[in-house]
């Protein structure tokens, strides 16, 4: 047929922009639409594991074979996103690693059961009894993600950021468009914080799982938008909720679209709710701890009740998801079995969101998602919305989805994600930059050059110039520093920007005036301090101080507007006797 | 140094009030031994070399001009207003008095300085190496960045400047030669300039930063450059580039590790050993002995030190003079009172830049000085000085230093006099 279907997709997420870049390379026309920044949702607050399947083995069989393939998969087309790529599962019971054993042999999961001395060498202490290494590895989401949008870009796909949904227009039960408004402000989508009432719907079909998507798990997905590690102590209830602080009204936009899909993730019924629909969703979190200590491997505790894994991640540790308990209680779990951090302490901690819908009865932690073909449901044709899932197989949740559309369009051709390489979003930039920017993502070893190329972020190694070409990127809306720390790392090391901010900021000028540098400065900041804030004691406390007094003193950062001070008023510094140098103009006069 | 010694007075810390208030009670009574114990912790690193007397007042907008008569408007439980403004005179004359290389003192007022940001920052006393720069001498500037240095970003802070200065404020910016192998580059910058080494294009460091500057000069009579112009030979450095420019050449202060913050503590310590008294560096106490209900002596790893009264001015939360734990806030030496939330959700401010109770939380003490509770002083012969105290929010009110003058020589006097 002569007619291509043109898709919008809500939410860029990992599953987002898989979904969108799925559709593009089967020849659709595809819009993305974003209301934050890319990874800026549940995306940017996983706690970088790959998963082998082997912790869902014994309780969701199903779920760890499509975790084990596409864990695979995306180490044949986006090997530069992972990092470490072997994995141990250990525990002090040796009768709990015999039953995960046992699963994974059930599942066709490949493992290696660890001697004493493999043990010792893998970095795991005498109370571990039994562990076995896993096909699993740490990955970068960000980079994943940003990966996967420059694919998306590369088929043809349009990726707008700062783009929130407002409405989603119906036309005689089918679907017509959405308005969206661009986020008129530099730095800040108006989003709120996070999905923070588990609020359970009810009054919803009750079977509204779609039978072929049945599909993975966890934390990471993608969902609108907000800033990554807001802590769990500081929520906004969530949708809604930017309705109280309107921000200005920015470009408004009307977007055609002949289906609709909703990757929004935890926000998913918020997008839902603007074409009239009602979307339950339970939600549940999980705590994440960054730690300054980066361990060479990630290492997990099999616990039934409570998997706690320990991930190396940007030069910091990873300990999470904590699902009930205290910080210092997950630090001493994974400590007991792990060698991989000394005497670590918590940078700060976020929260991940797993969203289900509110009829699933799985494991809210497990690995699931759920497909809703509104039509099917709300009589509304041409929109779909998927929540759940682990980022492990977001490609192939993306894949069912797009082969679903396809469907509906009676397209029939055949998905080629599992082969297509994914761009590595580090080859567009050049020479020092690229290299800074591959340092980071631990791709070549660090190197310190003589170059005039400083250093503006000390623990992430990140030059000015890499800042420079992230800044030129499509993937940075105006001033947005956040967006800058996603692409780049910066801010991410143990002084959460405290010491490194202003340099980044400054960056934005001349192009930007100092108010609105100071504006982006003041957001980054307050972001990271969010995050920050909320394990604070220690070390960590008094770093934290230190920067208050670096910005607040020092900078005077604090400080009211200057115009129109009265000058006279303070010390000119004409002291009599007060110079011991005269000045040059008196010299010229009298010498 | 001996196994054990025995002083009239031990102040332990090495911060601005520890300094101070060794100096104060040496004046006092010149005839006592006193020592000074410095834990291993760098207190200057973060320290802009600028002395903050009192900055902002809260409720109220602009920059303190004299912090002296602004002490009347203070809160009654304001340091300043407990110890009153003679004793706070007395304890800056301390400071003016021994400490070479300050401006400031003839005057009481504050002088506007310019920060890395473009901020104009109030300064009660200030080095000699801003002084070309305060905002009121109303002569137009340059500032010039050095490309390794990010913190000063001379463009930026040259048009934030201009914003609030009624003169130009110009900039330009130049790549060293002197080569710096690694972060961080001020300190190395500062070293190369001390040894005067040769640089990268073969000649000496203090000629190359000259040569480097005099390309960029246009008709500003005073240029303001990153605070990196030597440590140990910093007066001679900076007149030496000054005098081949014909230019006065002013400082503007870094993030740590920061250059004027060592030069400070240079400058203390030389006026202590000026003064007679026994400073130690890197020491740590790693525990106390007590008899009869009095301090006798501190234990280190190297050695007891007795004294007859003792002064704790170890700094606050940020100086690891007190502990923040997920229980509490503790003070690790005596285990001094310590008044504090037990909510550790308010320590800090939900902003960053916000009014952040951690500053505030500090040591509890009677109106001598001593560490106390609602039951009476923890020891007789034990004072406590600086931001260990309780105090009020310093940083935002940017009275660090005058709270630590003040307080250190106010605890040692009544030290070295009550006992």
């Amino acid at each position: 047929m002569g007619y291509t279907p043109h898709v919008l997709i809500v939410g860029g997420g990992v599953l987002g922009t898989a979904i969108a870049r799925d559709f593009a390379i089967r020849g659709l026309e595809v819009t993305l639409v974003e209301q934050g920044t890319l990874t800026a949702g549940t995306t940017g607050r996983m706690h970088g594991v790959l998963y082998s399947g082997a912790r869902f083995a014994a309780t969701d069989p199903a779920g760890a074979v499509r975790c084990r393939s596409e864990t695979k998969a995306l180490r044949e087309i986006a090997d530069h996103c992972l990092r470490s790529t072997s994995a141990v599962i250990a525990d002090q019971s040796e009768g709990r690693i015999a039953d995960c054993m046992a699963a994974c042999e059930n599942c066709g999961i490949p493992f290696q059961e660890l001697s004493a001395s493999q043990r010792e060498e893998a970095g795991l202490t005498g109370e571990v009894e039994a562990a076995i290494r896993v096909p699993e590895a740490a990955v970068d989401p960000f980079e994943l993600t940003l990966s996967t949008a420059a694919g998306a870009r590369e088929y043809g796909a349009e990726i707008k950021t700062g783009a929130a949904v407002e409405e989603i227009r119906f036309d005689g039960g089918r679907v017509a468009g959405a308005t969206v408004e661009y986020d008129p402000s530099p730095g800040a989508p108006p989003a709120p914080t996070e999905p923070a009432t588990p609020d359970d719907g009810d009054g919803q079909p009750a079977d509204a799982t779609d039978g072929e998507a049945d599909e993975e798990s966890d934390h990471s997905e993608d969902t609108g938008s907000d800033r990554p590690e807001m802590p769990g102590s500081v929520q906004r209830s969530f949708p809604g909720a930017s309705d109280d602080d309107e921000p200005d009204r920015g470009e408004r936009e009307e977007i055609a679209a002949d289906f609709v899909v909703n990757a929004t993730g935890a926000w998913a019924d918020r997008i839902a709710a603007l074409a009239g629909i009602d979307l339950p969703l339970s939600r549940s979190r999980g705590r994440m701890l960054v730690l300054d200590e980066e361990p060479d491997h990630t290492v997990t505790q099999y616990d039934p009740e409570q998997p706690l894994s320990l991930s190396p991640f940007w030069g910091n540790g990873v300990v999470g998801p904590i699902r009930s308990g205290s910080a210092e209680d997950a630090i001493e779990a994974v400590s007991a079995i792990s060698d991989g951090i000394d005497d670590p302490t918590v940078l700060r901690s976020y929260s991940g969101v797993w969203t289900q819908h509110a009829s699933d009865s799985d494991d809210p932690y497990g690995p699931g998602a759920t497909m809703i073909d509104h039509e099917k449901y709300d009589d509304q044709w041409g929109m779909l919305t998927v929540v759940g899932g682990t980022l492990t197989t977001h490609r192939l949740v993306a894949k069912q989805v797009v082969d679903r559309v396809c469907r509906e369009f009676g397209i029939d051709r055949a998905c080629l994600t599992d082969e297509l390489q994914l761009p590595e979003v580090t080859a567009e930039s050049t020479t020092e930059s690229s290299q800074s920017l591959l340092a980071r993502a631990g791709s070549v070893p660090k190197s310190v050059t003589d170059q005039p190329d400083p250093v503006l972020c000390e623990s992430q190694s990140v030059g000015r110039e890499t800042i420079e070409t992230a800044l030129e990127s499509d993937d940075v809306r105006g001033t947005d520093l956040t967006d800058v720390r996603i692409r780049t790392g910066a801010t991410m090391g143990a002084c959460q920007g405290g010491r490194c901010g202003h340099r980044i900021a400054t960056q934005l000028y001349p192009e930007h005036d100092p108010d609105t540098v100071e504006e982006s400065l003041r957001e980054l900041l307050a972001a990271r301090w969010q995050g920050r804030r909320n394990p604070l004691w220690g070390p960590q406390l008094a770093a934290a101080i230190a920067d208050y007094e670096y910005h607040a003193a020092v900078l005077n950062r604090n400080s009211s507007d200057t115009d129109g001070i009265e000058l006279s008023a303070y010390d000119d510094g004409s002291d009599p006797g007060d110079r011991d140098r005269p000045l040059c103009c008196e010299a010229v006069v009298y010498g | 140094m001996a196994e054990s010694q025995a002083d009239d007075l031990l102040v332990v810390g090495g911060g601005v009030a520890g300094y101070i208030g060794a100096l104060a009670a040496s004046r006092h009574r010149p005839s006592a031994s006193i020592r000074l114990l410095c834990p291993a912790t760098d207190r200057f690193r973060t320290h802009s070399g600028v002395i903050d007397v009192l900055g902002y007042r809260p409720g109220s907008d602009g920059p303190v001009t004299n912090p002296l008569s602004a002490i009347a408007e203070l809160p009654d439980e304001h340091w300043y207003t407990k110890l009153g403004r003679e004793r706070l005179w007395e304890a800056l004359s301390v400071f003016d008095e021994a400490i070479e290389g300050y401006r400031g003192a003839g005057t009481e007022r504050n002088a506007l300085v310019p920060t890395a940001v473009g901020r104009l920052k109030p300064a009660s006393r200030y080095p000699a190496a801003v002084a070309s720069g305060v905002a009121s001498d109303r002569r137009s500037m340059r500032l010039v960045g050095f490309e390794r240095l990010p913190d000063l970003d001379a463009a930026f802070a040259a048009d934030r400047l201009s914003e609030s200065l009624p003169y130009d404020v110009a900039d330009s910016s130049i790549t060293t030669s002197i080569s710096v192998g690694d972060v961080p580059a001020a300190p190395a910058i500062a070293e190369a300039l001390d040894a005067d080494s040769e640089t990268d294009s073969g000649i000496s460091a203090r000629e190359s930063v000259a040569r480097e500057l005099r390309s960029t000069l246009d008709v500003e009579p005073r240029i303001g450059v990153p605070a990196v112009l030597g440590v140990e030979d910093a007066v001679e450095i900076r007149e030496t580039v000054a005098d081949r420019l014909t230019v006065e050449i002013f400082e503007i202060p870094l993030g740590p590790p920061s250059v004027p913050g060592r030069r400070l503590e240079a400058r203390l310590r030389s006026a202590l050993e000026t003064a007679g008294v026994a400073v130690e560096r890197g020491v740590s106490v790693t525990g106390t002995d007590t008899d009869d209900g009095r301090v006798e002596r501190v234990r280190t790893e190297e050695g007891t030190y007795e004294a007859s009264a003792f002064v704790l001015a170890t700094g606050g939360v940020q100086a690891g003079g007190l502990a923040g734990t997920p229980s509490g806030v503790r003070e690790p030496i005596f285990e001094c009172p310590v008044r504090a939330p037990s909510d550790r959700q308010v320590w800090t401010d939900a902003a960053f830049l916000g009014d952040h109770e951690a500053v505030r939380i500090g040591v509890t003490v009677d109106d001598r000085l001593r560490p106390a509770d609602s039951a009476g002083p923890q020891y007789p012969n034990l004072y406590a000085a600086g931001r260990l105290l309780e105090t009020t929010n310093v940083i935002g009110e940017q009275s660090t230093d005058g709270i630590e003058i003040l307080t250190g020589y106010e605890a040692c006097r009544r030290a070295v006099e009550e006992h």
